[in-house]
C-alpha cells in the first residue's frame, strides 16, 4: 500500500512544480463549480427562502419533490443533461456537450435541490418569534425579509457548503457530459477516475489531496462569513 | 398581493442571473474536431502524441473523449462527435451499413493477448486461443472480462464463439469488470485470473510496472487475435452539425504517410505499440 | 375618536377559531388589562392589535382608519412585547437600537437607548456591550422591553411581561410600564395572570373566554362536572358537600362552562340565612387587592379547587371581619350564571 504515501508526496510535487495537467484540471474544477454554485445560490436561496417562509397551496408537494431530488444519482443527472444537450437533443443547437458550461448545468441540477431544501429547512427552523419580533419593532416587508435572511445566514452558508461538496466531488456528470477531454473538460474528479482506471493509484490519491486542498480554502473563506 | 409581487421579483432576478451565466462563454470553436475513441488509444498515450502533429499539419485541434467502443459508436449515432477511432470491425460495419458513418478507414492494428499470472494455474502457456479458453473453463480458473461492449469485449465474445464454447456468463469464475482495460488488468491481477487485452495497453502496463509485470503474456500470435483500428467519419447526411470535412482530413492524415510513420515510431519502453496498415 | 375599533373579527389557526369579536372599542390614553384562562385568545387579540397577524376576517380601525399589517401608521404607533423573549444575536445596545434603526430614527439612537435602558433598570455602562447570551432570563426580557420603550410608542402592548422573570425584573418592568403611560401618554394593553398588578394599574380589565370578549370585570369559571338537580337545574359539587346550582345550560353552551361575574357575587363575613340555601356558599378568604381606579376591593374566595372572584364594595369592607384565612360566605342568584 505504499501508493498512499507516494500519493501524498506526489500531491505536493504536482502543486509545487506547477504541473500543467494538474493545474488545468484544477482550473476546470474551479470554473465549473463556480458556475454551478453561482447559479444554485442565486436561484436556490430565494427559492429556498420562499419555500421555507411562505405558506402556499402545494407547498408540501413541492417540498417532497425537492427533498427527493436530494437523492439524484450523479450519473443519472449526467444522462439527463446529455439527452438534453446532445446535438440530437432539444438544446443541441447550443453546442454545450463536452464543454465546461455543459457540466455546470448538470452540477447546478445537483446543487440546486440541496440549496433549496437546506435553505428552506433553515428558514423554517428560524424561531417563529423572530418574525413577531421584527414586525413588532416596526419592520416593513423588505426589512422583515432581509432581517430573517440575515439571521438565517449561518444555515444558508452551511447549505451552500453542502451543495459545494456535492458539486466538487461528483464524477458522473463531469464524465458523461464533459467527456474527460484533456486540457478542456478534465476535472480533478474525472482525472482521478482516469488515473485509477489506468492503475495509477498514487496519482489518483495525489489528485484527491489537491481537491481536498481546494475544498479547504473554500470552506475557510465561507467560515469567515459565518463568523461575522 | 404584495407578497406575490415579491416572489415574482425574486423569480425575475433569478431568471436574469441564470440567463447571464448561460450566455457567457458559450461560443463553440470552429476548428475543433471532436472524436470519440476507445480507452486504449488514450491510455497508451498515442493520441497525446499524435494530436500536436495533426494540429501542425492541418491547423485543426483534435479533442477526444475516451470510452468503450460501444459508447463511442453511440456518441456517433447521436451526432455528438465528428469522427471515431475504434476497434470493433463487426460493430463498425453495422454502424456504416446503417448510414451513421462513412469512409471507414483501417489505420493500424495491434494484437490481443491473453495474459495471466506467471504461475499460470490453468496451464495455457503456448496453447492456441481455443485450447486456452477450454482449459480455463475446465479448471474454472478466474477470467476477467471487460463486459462493457468495448472493442476488446466484442473480440473476447468472438473468441468464445470461434472456439465453439458457450459464453460462461453466469459462472462464478467468469468476472465482468465493466471498467477500462488497465482497471480490468489490475482486477485480474488481484483475482489471480486471466484476461484478454490489447498489446498496446499491456505494453503500457508493463512500462508502468517498471518492466517487471506480475501479469505475463501467455497466449499470442494467433490469427484470430488481430486487433484492427479504424477511423470512421460521422455521416453529415444524418448529422447536420457534424464536421465531416474536417473528419475526412483527419482520416486522410492518419492513413497518409505522416500519420502512418508516426504510428510506427510510437514506442513505449522501446516497444512498438501499433502497426500501421492503411492501404 | 377611539384608539382601536374592531369589527366582525374572526381569527383562525388551522381552522380552529381562536378569537371572535363582533364589535369592540378601545379608548385612547388608558391602561387596559386582559384577563382570562389559557387559550382564551388574549395573546391572539394582542397580536391583532399589534398588527403582527392579519385577522382571518373582519376589520381593525386604528385612530379611525382601517389598518392592516405593515401599514406605515402601525410602524410609527404600535410596539408589541411578545411573551417569549427573543433577542437578536447581538449586543444589548444593538438589540435596543434595532427598532430605531428599522424606523430610520438613527439620529436619536444613543439618547433613546440610554433612556430605555435606565427605565428598565439596566445600567448602561454595565450592560450596553454585553452579548445576548450573557443575560439572565429577566435581564433579557428587560432588554426586549427596552427595545420597545426606545421607540416611545403611542401604543404599548405587553404579553405576560412579568411571567417567568425574577422579582427585581418584574418590578422594573412594572415601573417602566407606568412611566410610559404617565410620561408619554402611551396607551397600554397588558395581558397578565398577575391579578394584583392588573387591578393596581388598569383603568379597565377585560375578560376573555374561549375566544370571546366577555366584557369588563372578573369572572369565576366553573367547569363542572355538572349533575342534574331537577328538571330545570344542574349543580356542581364543591368542597364540604356544597352545591353550586345553576339553571340548565342552553344547547348553544357547547363548552358546558358556567361563569359568574365578580360583581354578581356578594360576600359577608358571616352566614346570611336570608338568602335561600343553594345560593349560599362557605369558603376561605384567600386574597384581597385594591382596584386603584374604582377604589373597590377585589377578593378571592377559595373553595377547594375553585376560586371565586368577588368584588367587595368599600362600605361592606369597612365594617370589618375580612381577614385573609378567615371563613366567609358568598351568595349569588342562580339566574346570574351565564353559560358558555
Amino acid at each position: 500500500m505504499d501508493f498512499l504515501f507516494q500519493g501524498f508526496l506526489q500531491a505536493f510535487k504536482l502543486l509545487l512544480t506547477g504541473d500543467p495537467e494538474t493545474y488545468s484540471a484544477v482550473a476546470a474544477t474551479v470554473t465549473v463549480s463556480s458556475y454551478a454554485m453561482a447559479v444554485s445560490l442565486l436561484m436556490g436561496i430565494p427559492l429556498g427562502f420562499a419555500l421555507g417562509h411562505f405558506r402556499f397551496p402545494g407547498r408540501r408537494a413541492v417540498r417532497l419533490v425537492v427533498d427527493t431530488m436530494l437523492s439524484l444519482p450523479t450519473v443519472f443527472v449526467g444522462l439527463m443533461v446529455y439527452a438534453l444537450i446532445s446535438r440530437q437533443g432539444p438544446l443541441g443547437q447550443m453546442g454545450l456537450l463536452f464543454t465546461l458550461p455543459g457540466i455546470a448545468i448538470g452540477q447546478t441540477l445537483l446543487a440546486l435541490p440541496v440549496v433549496i431544501a437546506l435553505g428552506a429547512t433553515t428558514v423554517e427552523s428560524m424561531d417563529a418569534n423572530l418574525r413577531t419580533m421584527l414586525i413588532s419593532l416596526g419592520a416593513g416587508r423588505r426589512q422583515l425579509l432581509l432581517g430573517i435572511l440575515w439571521e438565517a445566514r449561518h444555515g444558508l452558508v452551511e447549505a451552500g457548503l453542502t451543495a459545494y461538496g456535492r458539486v466538487m466531488t461528483e464524477v458522473g456528470i463531469a464524465m458523461m457530459v464533459g467527456g474527460n477531454i484533456k486540457w478542456h473538460t478534465r476535472t480533478i474528479t474525472t482525472a482521478i477516475a482516469l488515473e485509477t482506471s489506468k492503475g495509477m493509484f498514487a496519482m489518483g490519491i495525489a489528485l484527491g489531496m489537491v481537491l481536498l486542498l481546494i475544498a479547504f480554502f473554500t470552506t475557510s473563506a465561507a467560515s469567515l462569513i459565518k463568523r461575522k | 398581493m404584495k407578497r406575490l409581487s415579491t416572489i415574482i421579483k425574486l423569480f425575475l432576478l433569478m431568471g436574469i442571473s441564470a440567463a447571464v451565466l448561460a450566455t457567457s462563454g458559450w461560443a463553440a470553436d470552429d476548428n475543433v474536431l471532436m472524436m470519440a475513441t476507445t480507452t486504449s488509444t488514450n491510455d497508451t498515450g498515442l493520441l497525446d502524441y499524435l494530436a500536436p502533429h495533426f494540429n501542425k499539419a492541418s491547423g485543426l485541434e483534435l479533442r477526444w473523449t475516451a470510452t468503450g467502443t460501444g459508447k463511442a459508436l453511440e456518441l456517433g449515432k447521436n451526432c455528438d462527435v465528428d469522427v471515431l477511432l475504434v476497434h470493433s470491425p463487426e460493430a463498425e460495419l453495422k454502424f456504416v451499413e446503417e448510414g451513421y458513418g462513412i469512409h471507414r478507414t483501417p489505420i493500424m492494428y495491434n494484437d490481443f493477448v491473453i495474459i495471466g499470472p506467471a504461475a499460470d494455474p490453468a496451464g495455457i502457456k503456448g496453447k492456441s486461443v481455443a485450447e486456452s479458453l477450454a482449459a480455463i473453463m475446465a479448471k474454472k480458473a478466474v477470467f476477467v472480462s471487460r463486459g462493457d461492449k468495448s472493442g476488446t469485449h466484442n473480440k473476447e465474445l468472438e473468441l468464445w464463439k470461434t472456439a465453439k464454447l458457450t459464453l460462461p456468463e453466469k459462472e462464478s469464475w467468469y468476472v465482468q469488470s465493466g471498467q477500462g482495460m488497465l482497471a480490468t488488468i489490475n482486477m485480474a491481477f488481484e483475482k489471480k485470473g486471466y484476461t484478454l487485452t490489447d498489446r498496446g495497453t499491456y505494453i503500457k502496463y508493463e512500462a508502468d510496472k517498471g518492466g517487471q509485470p506480475p501479469m505475463v503474456i501467455l497466449v499470442e500470435g494467433d490469427e484470430t487475435l488481430r486487433n484492427q483500428y479504424s477511423v470512421i467519419v460521422v455521416n453529415q447526411k444524418r448529422c447536420e452539425k457534424a464536421k465531416s470535412g474536417m473528419a475526412q482530413k483527419f482520416a486522410f492524415w492518419m492513413s497518409g504517410p505522416q500519420g502512418q510513420m508516426l504510428i510506427k515510431e510510437f514506442t513505449q519502453n522501446g516497444k512498438q505499440l501499433f502497426t500501421p496498415n492503411a492501404k | 375618536m377611539p384608539l382601536y375599533e374592531l369589527k366582525n373579527i374572526a381569527h383562525q389557526y388551522n381552522g380552529h377559531l381562536a378569537l371572535s369579536i363582533d364589535h369592540w372599542v378601545l379608548e385612547s390614553g388608558r391602561i387596559t388589562g386582559l384577563s382570562g384562562p389559557n387559550g382564551s385568545g388574549k395573546s391572539t387579540l394582542l397580536k391583532l392589535l399589534g398588527f403582527v397577524e392579519r385577522p382571518t376576517s373582519g376589520q381593525i380601525f386604528l385612530n379611525g382608519r382601517k389598518t392592516v399589517p405593515f401599514d406605515a401608521v402601525v410602524r410609527e404607533t404600535v410596539a408589541l412585547l411578545p411573551q417569549a423573549t427573543f433577542l437578536l444575536k447581538r449586543s444589548v445596545y444593538h438589540n435596543v437600537e434595532y427598532g430605531l434603526r428599522l424606523r430610520g430614527l438613527s439620529r436619536l439612537t444613543d439618547n433613546r437607548v440610554r433612556e430605555a435602558m435606565s427605565l428598565v433598570g439596566l445600567d448602561f455602562d454595565h450592560f450596553a456591550h454585553r452579548p445576548w447570551y450573557a443575560l439572565s432570563g429577566g435581564e433579557a426580557h428587560r432588554v426586549a422591553l427596552a427595545a420597545r420603550l426606545a421607540l416611545r410608542p403611542k401604543v404599548l402592548l405587553l404579553d405576560e411581561p412579568t411571567t417567568s422573570v425574577d422579582a427585581a425584573s418584574a418590578q422594573h418592568i412594572k415601573s417602566a410600564t407606568l412611566y410610559a403611560h404617565q410620561q408619554w401618554g402611551s396607551s397600554v394593553v397588558i395581558v397578565s395572570h398577575e391579578h394584583q398588578w392588573l387591578h393596581e394599574i388598569s383603568h379597565e380589565i377585560l375578560y376573555l373566554f374561549q375566544g370571546k370578549l366577555l366584557g369588563s370585570g372578573h369572572r369565576t369559571l366553573l367547569f363542572g362536572p355538572w349533575l342534574p338537580a331537577d328538571d330545570r337545574k344542574v349543580y356542581m359539587l364543591l368542597i364540604g358537600e356544597q352545591r353550586f346550582e345553576a339553571p340548565h345550560p342552553p344547547p348553544e353552551a357547547i363548552h358546558q362552562v358556567a361563569a359568574i361575574a365578580a360583581i354578581d357575587l356578594s360576600i359577608l363575613p358571616h352566614d346570611n340565612v336570608m338568602v335561600p340555601a343553594p345560593g349560599r356558599l362557605q369558603g376561605t378568604l384567600t386574597s384581597m387587592s385594591l382596584e386603584r381606579i374604582t377604589g373597590r376591593i377585589h377578593a378571592t374566595v377559595g373553595m377547594g379547587s375553585v376560586v371565586f372572584h368577588v368584588v367587595v364594595p368599600p362600605e361592606i369592607f369597612n365594617r370589618g371581619g375580612f381577614t385573609p384565612g378567615s371563613a366567609v360566605w358568598i351568595s349569588y342568584q342562580p339566574d346570574d350564571v351565564v353559560w358558555y
